[in-house]
């Protein structure tokens, strides 16, 4: 098991290098000048010339793909933000929080609300609950979710005044964004917990439980259940990838100060180092995540062996 | 003898395109304490259908009980509520299927499996449970049994997971086990030895089984008496000496044709010519009249009742009828129909 995660952890070295290739020609060759966007025509061409040399702009992409993998990997240094001169992996450290309990509490309703509402269309398909539950994930799926944000805010926060409308001052602020980047991932796996869960019911075993004189409850819930939460589980995980991605949409209508609205300000800007490094992050982060979901299956699956 | 089971008229209907199809039309028969009753047919006559019924597991819908009763110990199942059918499941009856390399549970350990149906049915700790589940398990001829109880059933072969469920049926000692073939998807040797392991088991229990099959072989060696199913109806229903020496039904008479011989060199084995009807394609007459090499006018203008041959005999077939049927093979009694490809 150790061996195994130690195997997986090697593993992603050489798919962050590749990515650090990616990610830097992809800031690189972007049209787009960072020092025309930060200091605008104003500058005159020497002082121009100047500030590129001092960035190194000047220089032959693998020369400055050298420099920045060596302040990186030697030096743990991941370069000052050209904007704000702020370090910036002080900057990502300090956002970093906020995406990161953003991201876990709208999966935590993504989850409770699509696995739930996933058993309950199985169990009685074809009901009006089945209807219901299948009509308002094809609505969910639809909605573009900075339209949902600002209807959850126009209802909540403004008309019946319970919640904040933005920002992070209290907990309370947590709720309306995590519910809206939530909901369209709670939309996928009510979806992909309905059809597992009516596919394992026609299981053989199932009969068996049924036979041995077992009550409907515990035959879905332990024995449908553990059989039909091992795809929604990867479904899940990927869905996480899909997740950060909201999460910046999401964090920019509800001005949660995490790393979505950051990467914004910083493509708009042209910020190659904070861009680099978000990219890195957000890269590790969907791997460190796979990670997780291969060895839950572990658990859930005896027939798994991690050698 | 007592009668632990007792069908009456048992009608299971299923609704296919929004028409409502009798799968099963009108069967009676009764198992004896200690006794063990083969039922034998084609695939889709309607063999499985009648063993759900009898634990009530009919998916529903599509099926549907529409009509009869079934008796056990006196008490009609039908009228049983839920809760009261649940506390004779795997208790009083319990049931084999057919296919063990799918009916354990992949994520549960064998072990957990058995104590799951002790532990519904009887007050018992979680350590008397495990006691009795590794019994269980050397009852049914398991090796290194402590070690089988904790293993996941994909470590196990077919062979072996199909005398977990004997174990799994046999845990609270039912009155009625039914196997729904539970030797089909196994291999000869190891049908031999599962066969034997039932035969001793029942020997030791006294336990009644329901025995369904479509392997005559097995029944010769299994079963006390045989229902010969057809199209969800019963065609012929004999002890096995009977059926075996004197079968009456045409039906049953091809299925035995069609067996091969040791003594006898043939270069094509008989076969029932035809198909089994669609469930409802019949309107009137009998079933089998389209496939049989007796066929009379009469046969296809009304439905055979079945007629007794002598005590516990019985034959589904208009031949047998002093009316309709050939007067002089009827006259003496003592028709036997020459066994085709023979």
């Amino acid at each position: 098991m150790l061996q195994f995660v130690l195997r997986r952890l090697v593993g992603m070295i050489p798919i962050l290098f590749i990515i650090t290739i990616i990610s830097f020609l992809f800031v690189h060759l972007t049209p787009g000048d960072p020092i025309r966007i930060m200091y605008g025509a104003e500058i005159d061409q020497e002082t121009y010339q100047t500030l590129r040399e001092r960035e190194g702009f000047n220089d032959p992409l693998p020369v400055q793909y050298g420099r920045y993998m060596v302040d990186m990997v030697v030096h743990g240094d991941f370069g000052q933000s050209y904007r704000t001169r702020a370090d910036v992996s002080e900057e990502v450290m300090r956002r970093f929080g906020y995406t990161f309990v953003l991201t876990i509490l709208s999966m935590f309703w993504a989850i409770l609300i699509g696995v739930s509402v996933g058993i309950i269309s199985a169990t009685k398909r074809n009901s009006i609950w089945d209807r219901a539950g299948m009509v308002s994930t094809i609505t969910a799926l639809s909605i573009p979710e900075f339209w949902f944000g600002l209807m959850l805010m126009q209802i909540f926060a403004v008309q019946l005044g319970w919640f904040p409308t933005s920002g992070a001052a209290s907990p309370l602020h947590i709720l309306l964004p995590s519910i809206t980047l939530g909901f369209g991932v709670a939309a996928t796996i009510v979806r992909f917990t309905r059809s597992s869960v009516l596919e394992v019911m026609r299981e053989d075993y199932v009969r068996t439980a049924r036979a041995k004189g077992q009550k409907e409850r515990v035959v879905i819930w332990s024995h449908v259940l553990r059989n039909a939460l091992i795809p929604v589980v990867t479904m899940a995980g990927l869905q996480f990838g899909f997740l950060i991605g909201g999460a910046v949409v999401v964090e920019q209508v509800f001005a949660w100060p995490g790393l979505g609205s950051y990467l914004i300000d910083s493509i708009l800007s042209r910020d190659y180092p904070v861009i680099q490094a978000l990219i890195l992050l957000f890269s590790l982060q969907f791997l460190l995540i796979n990670l997780i979901v291969d060895i839950s299956y572990g658990f859930l699956n005896p027939q798994i062996r991690y050698d | 003898m007592t009668n632990v089971l007792d069908i009456k008229d048992l009608e299971v209907s299923f609704k296919s395109d929004g028409k409502e199809v009798k799968v099963v039309n009108g069967i009676s028969f009764s198992i004896k304490a200690g006794e063990t009753l083969g039922v034998v047919g084609e695939s889709g006559c309607g063999k499985s259908v009648t063993s759900l019924s009898i634990m009530r597991l009919i998916p529903s819908p599509p099926g549907r009980i529409s009509g009869g009763q079934i008796y056990f110990n006196g008490e009609n199942l039908l009228d049983k509520k839920e809760r009261e059918m649940r506390k004779i499941r795997g208790n009083d009856i319990s049931m084999i299927f057919q296919e063990p390399m799918t009916s354990l549970n992949p994520v549960f350990t064998i072990g957990k499996q058995i104590n799951e149906v002790l532990l519904l049915h009887y007050k018992m700790t979680h350590a008397e449970a495990r006691k009795k589940s590794i019994e269980m398990l050397k009852l049914v001829g398991i090796p290194r049994a402590e070690q089988i109880y904790d293993s996941h059933p994909y470590q196990l072969s077919g062979g072996m997971r199909q005398r977990v469920m004997i174990a799994i049926g046999l845990a609270c000692e039912p009155q009625l086990l039914i196997a729904d073939e539970p030797t089909t998807a196994l291999d000869v040797t190891i049908q031999a030895q599962i066969l034997d392991l039932m035969r001793g088991l029942k020997e030791k229990t006294n336990t009644a089984i329901m025995f369904i099959t479509h392997d005559l072989g097995v029944v010769a060696e299994m079963c006390d008496r045989v229902v010969v199913m057809y199209s969800g109806e019963i065609v012929e229903q004999a002890d096995v000496d009977t059926l075996f020496n004197d079968p009456k039904h045409p039906y049953t008479v091809g299925l035995l044709g069609s067996l091969p011989k040791v003594d006898e060199k043939i270069d094509r084995l008989y076969s029932i010519s035809g198909q089994v009807p669609v469930p409802g394609s019949v309107e009137k007459g009998c079933r089998f009249a389209g496939r049989c090499d007796h066929v009379m006018p009469h046969c296809t203008q009304e439905d055979p009742p079945l007629f007794k041959m002598k005590d516990g005999h019985d034959a589904r077939c208009w031949l047998y009828d002093p009316v309709h049927g050939r007067k002089e093979e009827a006259k003496d009694g003592q028709t036997t129909l020459g066994r085709e490809g023979s």
